[in-house]
This record gives structure tokens, sequence and C-alpha cells, in this order.
């Protein structure tokens, strides 16, 4: 373990900085002065992809909201009921959701219209306080999955000191909030492999993808979670290994992979949730002609789509651009599943194999 | 609400100073309590203005009549009508004879001598040189002139046919006919010049009986209970010579409920007008005003009142229901109507002012107070910052 990127004190420093933007403010109104805050816009225009940091961040354009502003004050209270709000949970240890937050604001006078206006709030804080919502325990509904030979030890409440090995259950270990704050302790893999989709996931613990190739398996279901982006990063980082995505054939299946690899616009202002290093490992245009795959036609939306990623600068690389022009040429798509036509284990005694050496 | 009670409510509104009790057939009793002891200065009585004579009254006139000669009559029996102005109409109507110059006779001369000396000691204008019998004697030779009017005229430079005419009068050279004597086409030529002539004086307002904008005031806070309400009273006007005063208010809000449309009350000489509201020229002009100039919209609390106070109320029908379109009553109700509707708009201004003041107020003490707790505790001080002075300066009206 290399890099290691103590959990407990990264909360230390949540709280931190929580408590400063209280104080800040607090000092402001203290000086006879409505309190006020300055924070990088998240306009379309401020955002930028940074090919030295490899992915977007935002630019130099900042927003100042001022409770003086009467339009301004009623989501200035908001924020700040977020920061306590958030502050509470973290000094507490305890987790909350999205949709929480929505109705917990209603307790304090503070009620949001809607959904997404309290989704935007908790951004703002995210901007200001420079962490991600996981960070001070606001979790997603979704969830993913892990499952190997990894061994970390818990700092949730009353599991502290607890250690616990992902390869304990054969349906995998949800990346909850339990495992997003653990530290890790040992492993013997080689390898993270990312899945987009669950039958898949399953079969590879079935066929013992974990001991054939080392590895950890991580099962994204889907457009992948900011919490396991993160936990991808820190596999990535902590523990130095390397990272392998397998998702469908199709410009959405490599966009789930190009937001674990670059991440989104989304998330300009947020870092350590994007793996740079990792690799897309399939299923790739190509492998549909090599491998004669099933395949469907690509629809009109899925080539719109494909036209926009080829012009996106996430896409730049060479691999991405082939692969891209492939897919125009042949106007097919093939699914995970799709190798199935050749038995239930030639994914994994064949494909995977060739495919893993390929990309090395 | 029945009519009768309607009529009720509307004269207790115009009558503030009197007690009105009304035992309905079903025995409820109703009481319009008087608020005040003041009454309106009572009209005085007035002869009729020359304008507004029709050949039915004039008959009559001339009939009772006990003067003797045309300026007598016009100066007895008409508003504001003096020796000068009826001297001047009579002569314009072609009611007045005087001799021919050539037949006076000579002691006929030397009074009117005496009567230009006399004339100019007293000062007034023209007659300048002294003037001695043979030297008029001398002009009544060589004159063209057939009456003595044209003849003092011709002769005297300068001098106003209105004194000319008192002069002559003065002296005893001006003959008319007997009142009467008139004949019924004279009559009806005499009504004729009476409307064509323009020298006579506006109508005198005295003997109207308008409320007054303070006993206006008074009794529609009395029946209405209003939150905000403006009167204004016209200065006295005319129509074929029947002074008149228009009365407007609006009342705003209070114990006015918002009905789709304004609520209008119509009065006549403090009678309350309660039938054919649309054919009314108050109506009309209510109508054809654009109230969102004025901040006013047709759901608001709004009641209008115009009253009309006339020695005869231009009313279109025999039934007095509503008043006709007169172009002078017209304009004045419109003048009326526009300063209290100017008065109300500042009033609605300034109140949605403080409103939309308030409006922001209350979002800052509502927030501010949230914003202080929340970041004492996120800073862990024990006590929160002071925000009233933040408040203080958020505030931009007085209450």
């Amino acid at each position: 373990m290399k890099t290691k990127i103590s959990v407990s004190e990264k909360k230390k420093e949540v709280l931190e900085n929580l408590r400063n933007f209280g104080a800040r403010l607090y000092g402001q109104m203290e000086e006879g002065a409505f309190p006020w805050i300055k924070m990088p816009s998240r306009s379309i225009q401020n955002i930028f992809y940074s090919p030295e940091v490899r992915q977007y961040i935002l630019g130099d354009k900042a927003v100042r909201r001022s409770s003086r502003n009467i339009r301004h004050i009623r989501p200035f209270t908001q924020l700040v009921w977020a920061a306590y709000f958030a502050y509470e949970l973290a000094k507490n240890r305890k987790t909350s959701t999205l949709r929480d937050v929505y109705y917990s604001a209603q307790a304090f006078d503070v009620a949001f219209k809607d959904q997404p206006e309290s989704n935007s709030i908790i951004t703002d804080l995210e901007t200001v306080v420079g962490f991600a919502r996981e960070d001070f325990n606001v979790f997603p509904e979704e969830r993913s999955a892990i499952f190997g030979d990894l061994t970390i030890e818990y700092t949730v409440r009353g599991y502290e000191g607890r250690q616990y090995n992902l390869m304990s259950h054969p349906d995998g270990v949800m990346i909850g909030p339990a495992i997003t704050s653990a530290e890790f302790v040992k492993t013997s893999t080689d390898m993270v492999i990312a899945i987009e989709k669950g039958g898949l996931f399953t079969r590879f613990i079935e066929e013992e993808v974990h001991k054939k190739f080392n590895a950890l398996l991580v099962l994204l279901g889907g457009q992948a979670p900011r919490a396991s982006r993160h936990f991808i990063y820190r596999l990535n980082k902590e523990l130095e290994l390397p990272v392998h995505i397998f998702t469908d054939g199709d410009p959405w299946g490599m966009h789930i992979a190009m937001v674990i690899i670059s991440g989104s616009a989304n998330a300009a202002h947020l870092r350590d949730l994007t793996t740079p290093d990792a690799r897309w490992s399939g299923v790739w245009a190509t492998d549909i002609v090599d491998y004669r795959l099933p395949s469907d036609e690509l629809t009109p939306v899925d080539i719109k789509r494909l036209y926009e990623l080829q012009k996106d600068p996430r896409y730049k690389g060479d691999l991405w651009q082939k692969e891209i022009k492939k897919f125009l040429k042949i106007r097919k798509k093939a699914e995970q599943e799709a190798f199935s036509r050749y038995g239930l284990t030639y994914i994994v005694d064949k494909y995977l194999p060739e495919k893993l050496k390929e990309v090395a | 609400m029945p009519k009768i009670l309607e009529y009720l409510k509307q004269t207790a509104l115009v009558t503030p100073y009197a007690n009105i009790t009304f035992v309905d057939p079903k025995g409820r009793l109703y009481k319009f309590t008087r608020v005040t002891t003041k009454t309106p200065p009572p009209p005085k009585e007035t002869l009729p203005h020359p304008y507004g004579v029709d050949v039915e009254t004039m008959q009559r006139l001339q009939r009772i009549t006990d003067c003797q000669t045309m300026p007598d009559f016009m100066q007895k029996h008409f508003h504001r009508v003096g020796e000068t102005i009826s001297l001047s109409f009579l002569d314009f109507a072609g009611f007045i004879r005087t001799s021919d110059p050539k037949n006076l006779k000579g002691e006929d001369i030397s009074r009117l001598v005496k009567a230009i000396k006399k004339n100019k000691k007293k000062g007034k204008n023209g007659f300048s040189h002294n003037l001695s019998v043979k030297e008029m004697q001398h002009f009544i030779r060589n004159t063209q002139s057939g009456n003595l009017v044209d003849f003092m005229k011709t002769h005297f430079k300068g001098v106003e046919k209105s004194v000319i005419l008192r002069l002559l009068h003065a002296a005893g050279f001006i003959r008319t006919k007997a009142p009467r004597k008139l004949r019924s086409d004279e009559i009806v030529k005499l009504v004729r010049m009476m409307k064509k002539f323009d020298g006579f004086l506006p109508p005198d307002a005295s003997c109207l009986s308008p409320l007054g904008e303070d006993l206006l005031k008074v009794g529609i806070l009395k029946e209405l209970k209003p939150e905000y309400i403006v009167v204004s009273q016209r200065k006295p006007s005319t129509y074929s010579g029947h002074p008149f005063i228009v009365e407007t208010a609006i009342a705003y809000g209070g114990d006015i409920p918002a009905k789709d449309d304004i609520l209008i009350y119509r009065f006549a000489n403090r009678i309350p007008l309660l039938y054919d509201e649309a054919s009314d020229i108050c109506v009309k002009v209510i109508r054809s005003m654009n109230w969102r100039r004025y901040k006013v919209s047709p759901s608001m609390p709004i009641v209008i009142l115009v009253h009309i106070c006339s020695t005869k109320v231009p009313y279109k029908t025999v039934g007095k229901e509503f008043i006709a379109d007169r172009p002078e009553v017209k304009k004045e109700v419109l003048n009326g109507l526009r300063e209290v509707a100017r008065q109300l708009q500042h009033f609605l201004t300034k109140k949605e002012y403080v409103a939309r003041e308030r409006r922001r107020l209350d979002v800052f003490s509502k927030y501010l107070p949230k914003i202080a707790k929340f970041s004492t505790n996120l800073a862990g001080k024990e006590k929160e910052p002071n925000i009233k002075v933040l408040l203080r300066s958020a505030r931009k009206f007085e209450d």
C-alpha cells in the first residue's frame, strides 16, 4: 500500500471544512455584513476538460451568493442548513440519502421545492466544501457491489476495528457507506475487473474469475455510482491495482467506462472520482467483428450519441476514435451476454484471457 | 339586499346627519344612525337663468308680472340679470325702440345733454368733450341716423354701447313694450334670443346644495367602512343655464367586498339612482376610463360614487332614473373621477410598495435568523451573531 488515503483523516478534513464554512459566515455577521460566499461557477461556460488532470475541471469564473439579495437568501439559507445537516451527520457518523435531505429540510422550515432543487444545493455544498457528498455521508440510492480477496477494516459506528474479507459472501458485498468508509488492510489480488451487468458479475464469481485471474470483481450496475467510482479510484491509487472495465459493446457501455476513467462534466468541481489509468477492455466494435458476435442494428439515437462522443475531448485517444469509427462503419452493437452463443464459459475461458493480454 | 334597503343605505350614505329607521313588512327593524349633526348649507332660492328658460315658463312669467317695462321684467324675473345686461340683451334681441333724433323736442335735447354731462362727471369712459345744447342741435341737424342709439354711437367715438344704453335708459329715452302685452310670436323670439345671447353671466351656484367633501367622507366612512377614501368636489359649472356641481368619491378596501366589477353609486341632488345603471353618463364615463392606468383592476374592492347636484338634473327620461349625456356634465364627471382616481393611484402605489417591502422583510426575517443559527452551530460558537442591525438595514419603509 503506497499512497494510503486515511479515511479517518479525510473525515476530519471534511468536518474542518464545514466548520470553517460556518465560522466564515459567523464572522461576516459579527462584522455587521450580510453573509455571502464566493464559489466557482458550475455553468457550462465554466466547465473545461483538462488534459493534465485528465478530467473535467471548473474554470476561473466564480459566482458570489449574498444573503443581501432577496433572490439568493432562500437558497443561501438552504446551503447553510445543508452544511449544518452534513456536519451533524458526519459528526454522529450517520448516513443519509439525497431523498432524506429533501425531507429533512422540511423539519427546519427551509423546505425545498422539489428533489432537483435539493440536489443542486447539495452540489453547491460539494463545491463550497470541496468534497463529494459521499464524504459528508449523503449517499445515492443506487448501489454497486464488490467481490474478491480484499480485507477491510470498518470505521462505521459499532464496527470499528472489525475486519472483513470481501470474498466472504458469494453474491458480493454492496459498496455502501460502510465499505466506502472502510480502510484497506490487505489483498492478494493483481487487478480489478469492473463489470457493467449483474448477470455477468455472478457468472464471473461462479466461474471463479477472481481465482483464475487473481482479480477483484466490481459490479457497476449501469452507470457507476460516485461512491463506486471513488472506490475504484482508491483501489487503483492505494493498492496500485490496474483496472479493467467490461461493458456492453455500444456507445452507452463505452461511456460507462469513460466516466470511470475521466469523470463527468457534472462532477467537474470534484476530484478523486476518476481513475485515468483504468482500461476499457470490451466489448469493442472490433470484437463484434473478430468474434463474430450476435449483434443488433444501431438505432438513430445510438448513432447520434456516437457522433457526439467523437467530438468529446475525453475520447481523444486512438483506441476510442478507432472503436467509434468501427461502430459507425459496422452499424452494429452487441451485449456482453452475446458471448453465450459459444457456450456459457466461453467468455471466461477464451475471450477474457485474450483480451487482458491484448490490453496489457 | 332588497332594493328598498339599498335605497335607504345609499340615502344614509349621502345624509350622514339623518337618522333613518325602517321596519319592513316582516317586522324587522333597520336603523341608520346619524354620525354628525352638521348639515350642508341649505340652498338659496333663485330665479331662472335666461339660458334655461323655455317658452312655457316665459309665458307664465309674462302673464303674472307687474313690471311695466322690459328691462324691469328682465331684472326682476331672471337670475343674474342687471340693468346693463338687460339693456344689452334687449337691444341684441330687438326689443328696444328709441326716437328718431330729428323728432326730439328742445327739452328732450337739453335733457340728453344734461345726462351726458352727468355721466361725464361720474368719470365713466367716453364723452370726453364738454358738450353744449347748441352743439348737440348741430349734430342732430346733420345726422343720418334714424334712432338715438345709432346716433350716439356715430357721433361719440369710443363709447361702449352698454354705456349709451344705460345713459339713454336713465334719461328716459328708451321705450319698450309692456311685458304683459307681448304677442306669442314675440315671446318665442324672446326665448330664442335668450339662448343666442352670449352676454348673460353664468349662474351662481349658491342655489345648489352639494354635500361637501367633509360630509361625503363622513357618510362613506359610516356606511362602507373602507380602508381608504378620497372625495372631490368640482367647481360649479353650467349646462344650458342650469348650474351644477359634481362630487366624486372612491372608497377602497375595508368592509367593501371584492366583486368581479367595480361598484358604482349614483346620486342626483342627494337622491340615490338605482335603476338603468348602464345608460347613465357617469357609468359610461367610468367604463370609458382606463383604470389600469390608475393601478385599479376590476377585482379590487372599490366603490365609485358620483353625485350630481343641479337646479335641473339632466335626466334622460321622465322616470328620472339616469343622467343624460350632456357634454358639459360629462366633462365635469370625467374630471372629477380623474381627480379621485389619481389620488387612489397614489394610495395604491404606496400600498403596493409597502406590501412588497414587507414581503421582502418577511423573507429576510425568516431566513437570516436561520443562517445565524446554523452557522453558529457549525462554527461551534455559543452566542448567535447579532443580526438585528442587518434586519434593520433591510427595512426600507416606515409604518
